[in-house]
């Protein structure tokens, strides 16, 4: 900070001596231009030596200002990467800490755990959502109905015997459907 | 301006006014009437007695010559409007600015933020006379009313001096 401050003070004290520099040459232009319509040549050449004395001078103070003006910015630059640097060194000391809490055998461990889980909620479902009494209550009830609409059926209640298996059927279904809901799960 | 041209060769325009509302009128005409004289002749410290000989307070076509108290009466004024401030105890020179300070400090901060020169170090010099603030309402004011804006600006943490040709602004 105190750096580019005292680069910043000289390149001020440089645009000065441009601005005096810039004064005087108009001033000597104007000389030469008086001498010469007073017909003194030699003097007139005179001022215009000193004036070209001055534009030399102009020129290397134009230098030195570009110089400074390198020297500022280079030094901005490498302060802002300096400060980047040290934030990514932040931001990395934090990320390791974190990785120290956080690491694959944890996770494949609470990962395993999920898998595990989701599994026994799936049996649990699966379970669950199981007909226990409702196959054997329609036919049951339809046998019924068949009963009030024909009277000629004394065949029906046999039917009702010959049916332990249906509820089977129905089993091989749920296990059909469980493998399409795993996998979005997994995914 | 034009409608102060009466008041300067109004003989009562140049002693001080007793009613409240008329003094405040008669006040207020001489502030600007201060400022423009500042602006044209480019000056921004200003010896009160000294003013007060200058054709500014004083037209001989009437034989008329500002009272002193006036002419304290009218600093007074600028300076509690902020546009100048003391220079020494006993009230004999300010400083003179025709922007108020705080319209300079504020135009300050919002060229820094604009610019990007927030958390930078710039010189009192490169404010007044950079090449970066042209167009700025506080380009080519004098150093010293710069520093007198900074100045408020460092009361609000919002820039601080570095010794008496830098500042950083926050």
């Amino acid at each position: 900070m105190k750096a580019v401050l005292g680069l910043k003070k000289q390149r001020d004290e440089l645009r000065r001596a441009q601005i005096r520099a810039d004064h005087e040459e108009k001033i000597m232009k104007v000389k030469a231009k008086e001498c010469l319509s007073k017909g003194q040549k030699d003097k007139a050449l005179k001022i215009l030596r000193r004036k070209k004395a001055i534009d030399k001078r102009l020129e290397t103070t134009d230098n030195h200002l570009e110089n400074i003006q390198t020297m500022i910015d280079q030094i901005q630059t490498t302060k802002e990467q300096q400060q980047i640097v040290s934030a990514m060194a932040t931001g990395n000391k934090a990320l390791k800490e974190l990785h120290t809490v956080l690491n694959p055998e944890y996770v494949e461990g609470v990962m395993d755990e999920v898998a595990e889980g989701v599994e026994n909620q799936q049996e649990i479902d699966a379970l669950i959502s199981r007909t226990v009494f409702s196959s054997d209550d329609e036919e049951e009830l339809e046998a019924e109905l068949d009963a009030l609409t024909s009277v000629d059926l004394p065949t029906v209640p046999k039917t009702e015997i010959d049916l332990p298996n249906v509820p089977m059927g129905e089993d091989e279904e749920t296990e059909k459907a469980s493998p399409a809901k795993q996998e979005p799960i997994l995914a | 301006m034009s409608g102060q041209a009466w008041q300067v060769s109004f003989p009562p325009f140049y002693t001080l006014q007793k009613n409240e509302e008329t003094r405040k009128k008669q006040l207020d005409a001489w502030s600007s009437l201060v400022i423009e004289h500042s602006r044209k002749t480019s000056t921004s410290t200003i010896d009160l007695s000294e003013i007060r000989r200058s054709v500014l307070f004083t037209n001989s076509k009437i034989e008329r010559q500002a009272s002193i108290e006036l002419v304290e009466a009218v600093f007074s004024q600028l300076v509690q409007k902020g546009n100048a401030i003391w220079k020494d105890k006993s009230k004999s020179k300010c400083l003179l600015s025709s922007q108020t300070f705080s319209s300079l400090a504020a135009a300050l901060y919002n060229w820094a933020q604009m610019s990007g020169h927030i958390n930078q170090v710039c010189t009192i010099f490169e404010l007044s006379q950079g090449e970066e603030i042209s167009g700025e309402i506080f380009q080519n004011v004098p150093e010293e009313i710069i520093i007198i804006a900074l100045k408020l600006l460092q009361k609000e943490r919002k820039a601080e001096l570095i010794g008496t040709d830098g500042v950083k602004f926050f």
